[in-house]
């Protein structure tokens, strides 16, 4: 009991900060079309941000730096936005791709100015950062930490969603573009928004797993990978899909770990593989046309 | 009077809830030009795919020269020598115009998996000759991209000439085009279905077309067939003058 | 610009102009004119361009000082990946970015078959090629179910997997470390008859890969990227022809695959990461798609940029990601593409302005005099 309890927060607490950066890719692709290759570097310069302001201190800090990196990360997906990916609305894949890797190319050696070769590591408050005892077992406190922030997140999307006159405009971008444009809706600023909201998400993401993870170059093409396979598998656009494809994802991760380690990241890829054999437009997503 | 080459058998179509076609027996006899007719919303759209094999019947079946075709896929239909043309222009861009009609007649000989390139000198002269039959010989060497719309509806029915179908569908085929265009393609219409023994079945909006070339004219509406015959007979049926030439004659232009 | 790789990027420079000369005859089979005489000349162009380009490879494979006639060698390898590649990519339509398995696979088949004993260097040379076509047969029959961006993705996943697999199953490939080590035969050790034995093979791959797409089923590749319901319509199975594309393409891939073995006697898992998949793609880009020689030209000036810029500045990767930019956004059919549009447009201003004065035939592109006016 206690061992399957520790799996199940690990598990959750995975699947929490996948789902943050991938509820930003997707957010982006649902509203404009665009799939940005970049969006595991604005992750990698939340986290580097962290590293930056957190400096050796801890206690209040702390939150303050998840906050101003997340915004920064934002004004930098926001520029990234102007200057390259409006260009990128209603272009083939392969302008996407590949300008859009251009920018994972241009952002990855500018980190390696910024903040040079080697791991920076963040270490918690702490107030977050001890374990606790729960039914026989012993789960560091941090993981609930971000499994709180990543229900935050996805709560927050969905109210976002659901709920405003800006969600309501997102939809209905999705939907049909063009009516939205000639409704007087300034689809330009509406992209702007979505994009730096997006990049908001995974700038959340890299600095709060700063405390767990050894902040590197090469961060940004990890995670770029499984972040595409999560949108991917949970249907490209659908928030909700990558909520679900997140989890599919940490479980498969956690069951192919406790079976066979060697053969775990393997499982995994076969797992999206057959997901997409049986439903090649992801759980929740819909035909591309 | 012979047995038809191309025929639907209670064709049914269903989207969520609703019937777009419902019931419809066809039957069209070899080497005429028959006209499939409606208002908006009719269902002509939707049989032309149940019968080129775009989407699957519900329900019925489509026969083409004594063969069930109903829920097969588009190439194999087309295989068996029912080629569309669609509604909306339709042509591979980058390539030249008469590479296009290459394309039709290296599928008709079954030769597109071939990875030499004897083929082609053959393949081109044909292709050269198609394009002397429909005036666009001129033009073999352009890029189809680069077309006027009527030359682009043109080389479309080349490209779908170029396989020799038995039976060919055209959706509209003078949606959008001038009256001189309307002309042309008409008489290109008439010119090759007499000239080759085709069958041409064709929906279409201008009356003064489906009136003047057709041999054959179906009304549908709602889905269902409410008259058939010649133009003459169609012309006079009262149900027809009711629903659909009643409420103005030329059907609209603006398609779902 | 450094003169080490001028020659050789003027040399893939000549190539991509005697087709642009030619309006793109060279891929598009039985294109330019009926006149005969002028398609004789055009072929005639075309085919002394590209002795002449091989003959300068060759020469700079004998005189190079052998650390650069191993990079040339390198380089003629992933032109023939770029060239198999773009037949998915500029003819096919297909966005695959799943490459680095097939090239993995074949340069793994050698070098396993050496570590394990089971295969010799030419069983193992032989046999990868079928390797690559045979693992592309069944990835292509998931992948095909799915089209543009989600066939992209699906491709890259198979490229993760494909990577994975090889990294973790250590006790088989090596694992991380990959496999290195004596693996080439003694007739292959010295420098130069390796650099002649990856020139022969790649130039003959990318003859045979030139004659697929200047066939029958080319023709029909490229009306379906164009448009696959209309092809579709006219009796093409769309799937069988594609996946017969990824099959040769696989091949090809693996092919050059087994050719980097030669170069570097080494296979290691990173061959099959989605980003060395994406490296054929960005040259096909460079080069230019919707030629057959833009991605030889776009190998060349990739990889020739590549191993000088790394030497002299640690911003290879910004520079490579501003090229990238620029070409995607400014000029997406390449290098031969704009040289292409260039001459196009000097052909016809010069038609216009004829008889009024005569027209001087430079100004064609910064290869300049490669090509030639008539």
């Amino acid at each position: 009991m206690a061992r399957f309890l520790i799996e199940v927060i690990g598990t959750l607490s995975d699947a929490g900060s996948l789902f943050m950066v991938a509820a930003g890719l997707t957010l982006i692709f649902g509203a404009m079309r665009v799939i940005n290759l970049a969006h595991g570097s604005l992750y990698m310069y939340g986290a580097f941000l962290m590293t930056t302001f957190v400096g050796a201190s801890s206690g209040l800090r702390f939150w303050w730096s998840i906050a101003l990196a997340a915004v920064i990360v934002a004004a930098l997906g926001a520029v990234m936005e102007l200057g390259i990916v409006r260009f990128l609305v209603g272009k083939e894949p392969l302008t996407q791709l590949v300008a859009t890797f251009a920018l994972f190319l241009i952002l990855a050696d500018t980190a390696l100015h910024l903040w040079g070769n080697g791991a920076r590591t963040v270490v918690a408050p702490s107030s977050v950062s001890g374990r606790f005892t729960i039914a026989g077992a012993v789960l560091p406190v941090y993981d609930l930490v971000i499994i709180g922030v990543a229900v935050a997140v996805g709560i927050g999307l969905w109210a976002l969603l659901r709920h405003t006159s800006v969600g309501w405009r997102i939809r209905a971008a999705v939907d049909d573009p063009e009516v939205l444009e000639s409704g007087g809706v300034n689809l330009r600023r509406l992209n702007l928004g979505v994009f730096a909201v997006g990049a908001l998400l995974a700038g959340i993401a890299g600095a709060v797993v700063t405390p767990q993870v050894s902040v590197a170059p090469g961060m940004d093409e990890s995670i770029i990978v499984t972040t595409l396979l999560v949108v991917v598998i949970g249907g490209l656009g659908s928030v909700t899909g990558t909520a679900l494809a997140a989890l599919v994802i940490g479980i498969a991760d956690t069951v192919g770990t406790l079976v066979a380690p060697t053969w775990a990241s393997t499982f995994m890829y076969l797992a999206v593989i057959l997901v997409l054999v049986v439903r090649p437009w992801g759980l929740l997503g819909t035909p591309e046309r | 009077m012979s047995s038809p080459i191309l025929a639907t058998h209670r064709l049914v179509r269903d989207f969520g809830g609703f019937r777009a076609v419902d019931g419809v027996e066809l039957a069209i006899e070899p080497g005429t030009i028959h006209a499939l007719i409606g208002p908006n919303g009719a269902g002509k759209s939707t049989l032309f795919k149940l019968m080129t094999g775009v989407l699957r019947p519900t329900s019925g079946d489509v026969v083409l020269g004594g063969e069930s075709i109903g829920g097969k896929r588009a190439h194999a239909v087309a295989r068996r020598g029912l080629v569309q043309v669609f509604q909306l222009s339709s042509i591979c861009a980058r390539l030249t115009v008469v590479e296009s009609v290459m394309v039709g007649i290296v599928t008709m000989r079954h030769r597109s998996f071939d990875p030499v390139t004897l083929f082609h000198r053959r393949a081109r002269g044909e292709a050269l000759s198609v394009l002397d039959q429909v005036g666009l010989v001129d033009l073999a060497e352009a890029r189809a991209g680069k077309l006027s719309h009527g030359d682009q509806r043109a080389l479309e029915i080349a490209m779908a000439l170029a396989v020799r179908p038995s039976v060919l569908m055209l959706d509209e085929p003078t949606a959008g085009m001038s009256p001189a265009e309307t002309r042309a393609t008409a008489d290109l219409i008439v010119s090759e279905a007499r000239s080759r023994n085709l069958t041409v079945v064709l929906s279409e909006h201008d009356m003064d077309v489906v009136f003047g070339i057709s041999d054959r004219v179906t009304v549908l509406h709602q889905g269902r067939v409410i008259a058939g015959g010649t133009p003459g007979e169609v012309r006079a049926h009262p149900e027809v003058m009711a629903v659909y030439l009643g409420q103005g004659t030329d059907g609209g232009e603006v398609r779902s | 610009m450094a003169t080490s790789f001028d020659q050789p990027v003027g040399a893939g420079h000549a190539a991509g102009l005697s087709d642009g000369k030619s309006g793109g005859a060279g891929l598009r089979p039985g294109g330019g004119s009926d006149m005969m005489p002028v398609r004789r000349s055009v072929v005639a162009r075309r085919i002394g361009a590209t002795v002449a380009c091989l003959a300068v490879v060759s020469i700079l494979g004998v005189v190079l000082p052998v650390s650069s006639a191993l990079d040339l060698e390198y380089v003629v390898s992933l032109a023939l990946f770029a060239v198999a590649t773009n037949l998915l990519l500029g003819f096919g339509g297909m966005v695959s970015f799943g490459q680095g398995v097939f090239y993995g696979v074949g340069a793994y088949v050698v070098a396993l078959g050496w570590m394990h004993h089971v295969l010799s260097f030419v069983e193992a040379m032989l046999l990868a090629p079928f390797a690559g076509a045979a693992v592309a047969f069944f990835l292509g029959l998931l992948a095909l179910r799915t089209r543009r961006l989600y066939f992209a993705l699906i491709t890259l996943a198979f490229s993760q997997l494909g990577y994975t697999i090889v990294q973790d199953q250590s006790s088989f490939t090596g694992g991380s470390n990959g496999v290195f080590g004596a693996m080439l035969p003694s007739w292959l050790l010295d420098p130069r008859t390796a650099f002649f034995f990856v020139l022969v093979v790649s130039v003959v791959a990318i003859a045979v890969l030139w004659k697929v797409t200047d066939s029958p089923f080319g023709l029909v590749l490229r009306a379906i990227r164009d448009n696959r319901e209309r092809v579709d319509a006219m009796g093409v199975n769309v799937f069988a022809h594609q996946l017969a594309a990824f099959v040769i393409s696989g091949f090809f891939c693996a092919v050059a695959g087994s050719l980097f073995v030669v170069y570097s006697q080494s296979a290691y898992p990173a061959l099959l990461e989605w980003t060395s998949s994406g490296t054929p793609v960005f040259m096909a880009v460079i080069g230019g798609m919707y030629l057959f020689p833009g991605p030889i030209v776009g190998a060349f000036a990739y990889q020739l940029a590549n191993t000088y810029l790394i030497e002299h500045t640690q911003d290879w990767q910004i520079i490579l990601g501003v090229v990238l930019l620029a070409v995607v956004l400014l000029r997406p059919d390449g290098l031969t593409g704009s040289i292409e549009g260039l001459r196009s447009l000097v052909r016809r201003s010069g038609e216009r302005v004829r008889g009024r004065h005569r027209h001087g035939s430079n100004g064609t592109g910064p290869a300049g005099p490669a090509g030639g006016e008539p």
